[in-house]
């Protein structure tokens, strides 16, 4: 009889057991609020689109995003929220940015770095929140056609977070540089190759930035961008989103200096360990 | 009158059973809980432990009338929605409820076989109500896991342990079902425990 009395008190301690451990659990990884992540972002305010924030919420979150507006940019406007991914406790948003066109803006102004967005929630409460760090380039408005020496022939991406974009030279210029404003933070998380073809089918010579440039470019070759974000295990700007505008500069024969971007995009695929560490860091940062 | 154990029969299939037509339940648990007490009710005439039964089934009543009005106490295995604390702590409570007008009935059927002789209903009666406690037992253990992990991993072990709990439940309206052929004892049947 007291045998049985005692498996009955085990078992009923060990249900408590797991509901009390389990509920602390859940309430452990559970965001203080949803959060933007830390955007690294190179951008230009061209009428088109613009770049996407990524936003993580509790999935029993009562309140939702329902608009952002950023200081500065006031053509710039976001669309609804697209699930990106879907974790245990949290998920994922993006909200892709467009720009409508800006009869008020004439001519080149000096880049704008964006920190905080203003977001308006479906309960009508408005707050500043931090989104890390934009850069938007304002060109020449409305954007002049620009005869670049290059034509964009060929793009790829992998999921592996690696892309390769592929150009044609379309006239004699110089490659004089290959600069991003992210690539010094980045470093060897940020591998990238510049090469020459001087045709279809002929190998690739690799040009280094810091020894071979500049490189002087002849109509009919192909330059060859190939990069990936390769963050070691561990690295928290692995959980960073990253968008650099990684910029060819030519010196043409007139003296005429012009330039090619090339978009290489990175967004955080989560683990569910990675949430828990990117959770652990917001409730630390919250205090 | 074996009436009273075959109320208990009816109410236990009503109260287990859901045949749903446009979200309406033809077997209606409502009705299966107010069968349980009757049964039960009539039954505790000749032994107490059957006001377990009765009690646990109305203390049911309640969540069983918010049913009737859409609020159903479940946990959708098989939907894409994630889990909330208060509605899985609603589930535990109610296997709990549950599990304890299951004691209800199977101690009472023990005692009155055990009464009569009729051992062998009486150790159908304690074998099945151990079934019931362990399933159930490993039921309340493992639900609150359901707040951490995803879905998918766990679907079909939960889908497993819930079917195998269901027929756990069930069985025990095999053994009502021979407790009213068996060992049923008019004396026992008084209109209530005040006629003992």
């Amino acid at each position: 009889m007291k045998m049985r009395y005692a498996a009955y008190g085990i078992a009923a301690l060990l249900i408590i057991a797991s509901w009390i451990g389990n509920i602390a659990y859940s309430r452990y990884y559970r965001l203080p609020e949803g959060r933007f992540l830390v955007h690294r972002i190179e951008a230009t305010d061209t009428p088109s689109a613009a770049f996407a924030l990524v936003y993580v919420a509790n999935k029993d979150d009562k309140r939702t995003i329902r608009s952002i507006a950023v200081g500065g940019l006031p053509t710039l406007r976001f669309g609804p929220a697209n699930g990106r991914q879907e974790l245990s406790r949290q998920t994922v948003y993006t909200f892709m940015g467009s720009y409508a066109g800006d009869p008020a803006r004439k001519s080149a102004l000096p880049p704008l770095v964006v920190r905080d967005v203003d977001v308006t929630f479906d309960d009508g409460q408005t707050q500043t929140m931090r989104v890390g760090e934009i850069i938007v380039y304002r060109d020449d408005y409305p954007p002049r056609e620009i005869d670049s020496p290059v034509t964009v022939t060929a793009t790829t991406g992998g999921s592996d977070h690696s892309g390769s974009v592929t150009a044609l030279v379309n006239r004699e210029a110089e490659l004089t540089g290959t600069t991003s404003a992210w690539l010094s933070r980045l470093g060897q998380a940020f591998p990238f190759r510049v090469s020459l073809i001087d045709a279809i089918g002929q190998p690739a010579t690799s040009v280094k930035p810091e020894s071979d440039y500049p490189v002087r470019l002849v109509r009919g070759q192909h330059i060859v961008t190939d990069y990936q974000f390769r963050f070691p295990a561990g690295d928290p700007h692995a959980m960073e989103a990253y968008n650099l505008l990684l910029t060819h500069e030519f010196l043409e024969a007139d003296g005429e200096r012009t330039e090619y971007r090339v978009d290489a995009r990175y967004v955080p695929d989560f683990t569910e360990s990675r949430m828990k560490a990117f959770v652990r860091a917001a409730r630390r940062e919250a205090g | 009158m074996k009436f009273s154990y075959s109320r208990i029969v009816l109410g236990l299939t009503f109260e287990l059973i859901d045949f749903r037509i446009m979200n309406f339940d033809l077997l209606p648990d409502v009705v299966g809980y107010l069968l349980v007490m009757w049964g039960a009710y009539r039954l505790s005439g000749g032994n107490r432990v059957f006001l377990i039964a009765w009690l646990a089934a109305a203390v049911q009543l309640l969540p069983a009338c918010g049913e009737l009005f859409g609020h159903r106490i479940e946990v959708p295995l098989l939907g894409s929605e994630t889990f909330k604390t208060p509605q899985l702590a609603e589930a535990a409570l109610k296997t709990l409820v549950e599990a304890a007008m299951l004691a209800g009935i199977c101690a009472g059927i023990r005692a009155s076989a055990a009464k009569r002789g009729l051992r062998g209903l009486a150790e159908a009666a304690r074998t099945r109500w151990r079934i019931v406690v362990v399933m159930d037992g490993a039921l309340l253990l493992l639900l609150p896991f359901l707040l951490n992990t995803t879905k998918n991993s766990w679907e079909f072990f939960f889908l497993l342990l819930a079917v195998a709990a269901f027929l756990a439940h069930f069985s025990i309206v095999f053994l009502v079902n021979r407790a009213g052929r068996e060992g049923h004892d008019d004396s026992e049947e008084a209109s209530g425990p005040g006629q003992q």
